[in-house]
């Protein structure tokens, strides 16, 4: 018989509606159905994990042959892993499920997605394309605890994207946003309306010459930034092992004093998780405190192995059928005081970055890439010429002492993360100043 | 009918005959896997993971417009036929569309599968054996992580115009992390073939990219010479040329190749073919998801656009023939994409004369795939000379458009590296711009 220290089961049933139009027409509407389950076994060293589909979670046979076989996958593994023993909490409950966004027919969806599709064919617009998805998952999970959890969450999003064209040159813009919960797309119609405009802007605009400069960033984008270059280099596992630049400096100032960053898991954003793969309920957690490494966000897993006061569990997630990874959920630059006029002022001649195209990090070497749809050169104080492509890279640790003022007003952007596995993820921020920051673009090339 | 085909207990025969009833035209597409990842922390063995999963995806026509849906739970077949039915009824109906593809001759060749490889967990721990082995060769650095995943699967497509194709695969894919000090190295590979790989050399790589970049040094803001690697290469300038000739973004006014077949695109030493059995690549495919037979496609000619990529459906709307292209999405429907581009250009020893060679760019899926101009950070970048690393650089970011360099005076090492869609060479960029 093989060893069992710990197991648990997550069954994951999902069903997932999408509508895609383009210039005008109904290019798909389908839907995908899926029924996954990861029974994972802690056996007397490491973990073994099997992904069976389809599952039934009442079949009480088929459960023991599935822990029967993780187990037996679990007598392979030579490296100590433990659970940290810590509360379930009590699941965050938003209205998720969203039984009436369910019921509406898909007729109507759709037709509600080429109205928001045609406010964006605006003249000079040569191509658009729009995107409706809902997603609907119930999670199952039990462990050898006996504890059981239950949650039901849908997601939904839309896309709009336009294409300007003007005498042989192209540009794109998109507009998008993903809620937990229902979402109507005719709600969104201004942001077609602004996404074609940009996009007709960006054809005179010009590209930027990189460079060092002082840089602000609009909400969306310092958003990015927290997830990008904090965010990931604040997870447990790249801090047990070694390869997270802030993982040696917990308790240590690495940032101006107006830096405190967050993830909240518990948030009403688009990364909200009643209860993680776990089926550990946690709340916001202060990554880093007034420019202080102050948390760090684990799995019971690598809590254990970093130590009960380095963070806090919660912070496991997965895609159905899937291991569990330390992840973020929401993750938030916390507001200042300053005005976004008082900050323009303070930069007077820079760069100012508005949206993200996503962006990337080495947490090990602790560098980060990541790119806005667009800027404005800021000269005197004032926003002046459009710029297009920008990019904005550096080091985490230099550019956290850059930060020189953040502003009053937050606002919080959704997406998806690419950790190996994609999960939905939100971040956020006000508008922050670095005093320097190292612009790409091809102004110069 | 096609003959007749059960995979994984599913019944197509029921299935297409059933899907008949409700629509014109039904096709059911089944990939099945079985699948083990071990994973190494340091250099022991951390968790050991089995999966096995059939997905499959239907797509139905009534009235020349199509419904698709998609399955991974065997129970819900039914359910997922029905709501392709719905789906077709939701759809516009594509202009020009001629139905499905019909049985036809497929080009001869083999699966890529191999058929020694057993899938277990003692196969596994010998490829990381052999990866630490190489990571050995710099003790200075310690592997932080590494993983060995091991796959076969089957697909089965059907259709009610008769097509019946069944094809097989492997793959074994291989990655390390490695780290010294404050400088981190990364190696992967992956192909069907436990012949083709070599662990050793990954396990190599990346403990030699993480001891080598330690003390990088700041370069001057100015235009060098730069040499992408494979992976950088195929990363930024590969994916952004794939997405400029898929024939979806052509038909919707997505790419800068739209119009201009028959026109020069890039410089005239250059051209680019698809070849899906590609001996040294890694596709191998006689033909694609919708059954089209795939064939050599020369996609530049000495710098002149001669093809863009099709499947079924936007061949259709294109008034053109499928190119055999079409891939599948979680939902159903197809996606487009090549097999195994080769690229012909200029050869020469790329890291002879001076320049900057970076092995990984940071930041890639941010480059604008519309107009192709990007600004990305470089990783385990060196100034080179004589075919030798001369000084590790601290930080590069990479500014340029991939159109504009395929216009310019690229040359390509001799040597390729087969990844996923290409056989990708060094890649050397007369003057681009670095920050």
């Amino acid at each position: 018989m093989d060893t069992i220290r710990y197991y648990d089961i997550r069954l994951v049933n999902g069903h997932t509606i999408s509508i895609q139009t383009e210039n005008g027409a109904v290019e798909n509407a389908g839907s995908s159905y899926s029924k996954k389950a990861l029974i994972r076994v802690l056996g007397k060293t490491g973990w073994g994990y099997a992904c069976v589909s389809p599952f039934d979670m009442d079949d009480e046979k088929a459960k023991r042959a599935a822990v029967e076989r993780a187990a037996k996958l679990a007598s392979f593994p030579t490296v100590k892993a433990d659970v940290a023993d810590v509360p379930y909490g009590t699941p965050h409950s938003w209205n998720a499920s969203a039984r009436e966004q369910k019921e509406r027919p898909l007729e109507e969806k759709t037709e509600e997605l080429l109205t928001l599709e045609r406010a964006a064919q605006l003249p000079g617009i040569a191509a658009t394309t729009a995107r409706y998805a809902e997603q609907y998952l119930d999670v199952y999970f039990e462990d050898a605890n006996g504890y059981e959890a239950r949650s039901s969450v849908c997601r939904t999003l839309y896309t709009v994207t336009a294409v300007a064209a003007n005498n042989g040159d192209m540009q794109m813009n998109y507009e998008q946003d993903a809620v937990v919960g229902p979402l109507r797309t005719t709600d969104f119609i201004g942001k077609a309306e602004s996404c074609a405009k940009t996009a007709l802007d960006l054809l005179s605009a010009k590209a930027v010459p990189g460079g060092k400069m002082p840089a602000i960033l609009d909400p969306a984008i310092g958003g990015v930034f927290a997830h990008e270059a904090v965010g990931h280099a604040s997870e447990g596992d790249q801090v047990r092992d070694g390869v997270s630049v802030l993982g040696p400096r917990c308790g240590e100032q690495v940032g101006s004093k107006l830096v405190t960053i967050i993830d909240d898991p518990s948030m009403h954003g688009y990364g909200y998780e009643p209860f993680d793969a776990e089926g550990i309920a946690a709340g916001p957690c202060e990554l880093i405190k007034q420019g202080v490494v102050n948390k760090f966000m684990h799995s019971r897993e690598t809590l254990a192995a970093v130590g009960l006061e380095s963070g806090e569990a919660g912070h496991a997630r997965a895609e159905p059928g899937m291991q569990p990874l330390v992840r973020m959920s929401n993750t938030y630059i916390k507001e200042g005081d300053a005005s976004y006029e008082e900050i323009l002022e303070t930069c007077r001649n820079g760069i100012l970055l508005i949206g993200s195209r996503g962006g990337q990090v080495d947490p090990g070497r602790g560098v980060f890439q990541f790119n806005a749809k667009y800027g404005y050169k800021i000269e005197n104080g004032e926003t002046t010429q459009m710029l297009r492509d920008v990019s904005l890279s550096g080091d985490i640790l230099s550019v956290l002492h850059n930060i020189s003022l953040c502003g009053k007003e937050r606002r919080m952007s959704s997406g998806m993360c690419g950790k190996g596995q994609n999960v939905p993820v939100s971040d956020g921020a006000p508008h922050v100043y670095l005093t320097e920051a190292t612009v790409g673009g091809a102004g110069n090339a | 009918m096609p003959d007749t085909v059960k995979t994984e207990n599913i019944d197509l025969d029921a299935l297409l005959s059933k899907g008949s009833r409700l629509a014109d035209e039904v096709e059911i597409y089944t990939a099945s896997f079985n699948d083990l990842t071990l994973e190494q922390r340091g250099t022991d063995i951390s968790s050991l993971f089995e999966h096995a999963e059939t997905m499959v995806y239907f797509r139905v026509v009534k009235d020349k417009k199509i419904g698709i849906s998609a399955t991974s739970d065997v129970t819900k077949l039914k359910e997922a036929l029905s709501a392709a039915v719905s789906s077709a009824k939701l759809s516009d109906t594509v202009i020009g569309w001629n139905g499905f593809p019909e049985k036809q001759e497929i080009p001869a060749g083999e699966n890529p599968i191999d058929k020694d490889l057993e899938i277990s967990a003692e196969t596994a721990a010998g490829y990381l054996s052999r990866m630490n082995a190489g990571a050995a060769k710099y003790p200075e650095a310690r592997p932080v992580s590494g993983a060995v995943t091991i796959s076969k699967g089957r697909s089965v497509l059907v259709n009610t115009n008769g097509i019946c194709l069944e094809r097989e695969f492997s793959d074994i894919t291989l990655g390390m992390d490695a780290i010294c000090e404050d400088s981190t190295g990364y190696s992967y590979d992956s192909s069907p073939f436990s012949a083709r790989l070599n662990p050793e050399k990954i396990g190599e790589e990346a403990t030699y990219f993480a001891s080598s970049s330690r003390n990088g040094v700041n370069i001057e803001s100015k235009k060098y010479d730069v040499v992408f690697s494979e992976d950088a290469a195929d990363a930024l300038i590969l994916e952004l040329f794939s997405e400029a000739v898929n024939g979806r973004n052509i038909l919707t006014g997505k790419s800068v190749y739209a119009g201009k077949l028959v026109g020069a695109v890039a410089s005239p030493e250059i051209s680019i073919t698809d070849v899906p059995m590609k001996k040294e690549g890694d596709a191998w495919r006689r033909f694609d998801t919708e059954g089209t037979p795939a064939h050599d496609l020369s996609i530049i000619r000495n710098g002149v656009l001669q093809s863009y990529l099709y499947d079924a459906k936007t061949a259709a709307q294109a008034g053109a023939a499928s190119t055999g292209h079409a891939h599948r999405t979680g939902n159903g429907s197809t996606v487009i994409s090549p097999h195994c581009l080769t690229i012909s250009a200029p050869e020469e020893d790329v890291l002879e004369k001076p320049c900057l060679y970076v092995k990984e760019v940071i930041g890639a899926h941010t480059a604008n795939p519309l107009t192709g101009e990007f600004s990305v950070e470089s990783a385990n970048a060196y100034l080179a000379e004589g075919e030798e690393f001369v000084q590790p650089v601290k930080k590069a970011m990479l500014a340029g458009n991939v159109f504009d360099i395929l216009k310019g005076n690229l040359t390509i090492s001799k040597e390729t590296k087969s990844l996923s869609g290409a056989l990708v060479p060094k890649m050397r960029i007369p003057n681009l711009q670095v920050i």
